[in-house]
């Protein structure tokens, strides 16, 4: 699903990310853990092309995407669901509409989106709370709406952005269950967190960053 | 088989096409409608601005036309001097290339023309023969008259050479005023579309960041701006209409006091030069918006 080749990423002088191998596979959930600043969001930014590397390869369900025509990149971002710590929400728009409005802009027909629109917010446990605004639900809910939006177009590919740093621990370990959730229907799920107790409770490959480089990579692993 | 699921792929594309476009439009008219007073400053500006444009224009037009028309009327008279052939002066007259047409009126013809329109005692016949000359280009005239006036055999020249001119410089004047003045507006249009869309990007910043990040395409995210700006052109074009069937009745009923005709397609190219005008500086200061402010 993704592999990384030597890949550097430089802000400047600094090097914000060196990985001279990494490889995530179809299906896999995956924890990258680290400090601040030790290259998560950068790598996980690489994935979905935000930024381009310094120098090496990044290749993203077999294509190189430094390499890709910035034209493409649309269609890159559609195989994948991003989730974002500050969830992004629309807050003059509804639940439904905000989990709607990026498969509209995609053309599909309004029946489709309703179909998909429900199926998503069933997964993420909120079928009743279609018509509610953002600023009515709380955080946990608030992010329950972003994984849904994540999840409506039916990615291949989850990147979640420190999913659980703005919530508590159990509305945090909730939100995590629903990610496994969506692992478990075959989508590829790469969270960045900095919680041990999440990391430990779920037993995934954790792959542990220190100043841009990788120092650990274990199957099953543990925070730390 | 596979024609009929080529069809059928193609017809679920066009459908695609078709719904995106729609929702394009819908986007649009949300931004319209998040701009609120701002329509009405932009719609009622770009108004002015092209109707005094669409009124130099259509004056000028018809100042060319008047022009033409006083001009086609107006001949330049050359009195032979006694005892000299006026068809000898109309050799030299047709080696000259600017010459539409060319008529002698014989010191008889004239004096009896006269006679007719005037209680004239008898006395003797004190007219010199005279040809009258048409000239292709007006400008010419001048040069032609400075020609003619210094051949041996010619008494006099004259052309009602004043009212030509001052008809001729009102035109000019429209002419480089309306360069002047839709340069100077245009710029101003730009500027105020070019903010105003600016402003409904920020205020849309985080819709679009989101958009971006799901893959939503370059053009669904973009076009709605561009349409915006188009639409605020082609409302300023509508309003601008207006002062022009005014001004139109007016240039007929001048034209009338002078029994000339009216210039017959001028209105309709005013009205689509002011609609062109409108829908371009519309489209031009938000592509620059989107281009400068909306990093896709």
């Amino acid at each position: 699903m993704i592999r990384l080749k030597n890949t550097v990423k430089k802000y400047g002088i600094q090097r914000a990310l060196d990985c001279s191998n990494l490889h995530i596979k179809v299906g896999e959930f995956v924890f990258l853990v680290g400090a601040s600043g030790a290259g998560k969001s950068t790598l996980m930014r690489l994935m979905y092309r935000e930024e381009l590397p310094t120098r090496g390869q990044v290749f993203v369900g077999g294509v190189d995407v430094a390499k890709m025509h910035p034209s493409k990149v649309p269609h890159l971002r559609r195989r994948m669901g991003i989730v974002f710590q500050d969830f992004k929400l629309l807050c003059d728009h509804n639940v439904f509409d905000n989990v709607a409005f990026v498969i509209r802009a995609l053309g599909m027909s309004s029946r489709e989106i309703k179909k998909r629109v429900r199926g998503a917010l069933k997964i993420v446990g909120l079928p009743d709370k279609a018509d509610a605004l953002p600023t009515q639900l709380s955080g946990g809910e608030q992010q329950r709406v972003g994984i849904a939006r994540a999840i409506v177009n039916g990615p291949s590919l989850l990147i979640a952005d420190e999913p659980t740093g703005n919530l508590d621990p159990q509305t945090s370990m909730e939100i995590m269950d629903i990610l496994e959730q969506v692992n478990k229907r075959g989508t590829t799920v790469i969270v960045a967190t900095h919680d041990q107790i999440i990391v430990d409770h779920f037993k995934k490959r954790v792959i542990t960053l220190e100043q841009g480089r990788i120092i650990k990579d274990i199957n099953a692993g543990t925070y730390g | 088989m596979p024609g009929l699921m080529d069809r059928e792929f193609l017809g679920a594309t066009i459908n695609t096409d078709i719904r995106i476009f729609f929702r394009v439009i819908g986007e649009t008219i949300k931004g319209i409608k998040r701009s609120h007073w701002m329509n009405l400053v932009i719609i009622s500006t770009m108004a002015a601005i092209l109707s005094i444009f669409g009124c130099l224009f259509r004056s000028g037009l018809f100042v060319s036309h008047f022009v033409d028309e006083v001009g086609n009327a107006i001949q330049v008279s050359v009195y032979v001097k006694p005892g000299h052939d006026a068809n000898n002066l109309v050799k030299k007259f047709s080696e000259y290339k600017n010459i539409e047409k060319i008529k002698i009126i014989t010191r008889e013809e004239a004096w009896k023309d006269l006679k007719t329109q005037m209680d004239i005692p008898e006395i003797n016949n004190p007219l010199p023969d005279t040809i009258r000359v048409k000239l292709k280009d007006k400008a010419e005239v001048k040069d032609f008259i400075k020609t003619v006036k210094n051949l041996n055999s010619v008494e006099d020249v004259q052309y009602a050479e004043q009212f030509a001119d001052k008809v001729m410089g009102v035109g000019h004047f429209i002419n480089i005023a309306a360069i002047v003045i839709v340069i100077a507006l245009g710029g101003l249009t730009f500027s105020i579309i070019n903010n105003t869309i600016h402003l409904v990007i920020e205020s849309r910043k985080k819709e679009i960041e989101i958009m971006r990040m799901m893959g939503v395409s370059d053009w669904y995210i973009k076009a709605p701006y561009i349409f915006q700006g188009i639409f605020y052109g082609f409302c300023g074009a509508f309003f601008a209409v207006i002062p022009l069937i005014a001004l139109n009745s007016y240039i007929k009923k001048f034209a009338e006091l002078f029994y000339i005709g009216i210039d017959a397609n001028s209105s309709q190219i005013v009205v689509l030069s002011v609609l062109f005008m409108g829908i371009a500086v519309g489209a031009l200061g938000s592509i620059f918006s989107v281009k400068k402010y909306l990093k896709v």
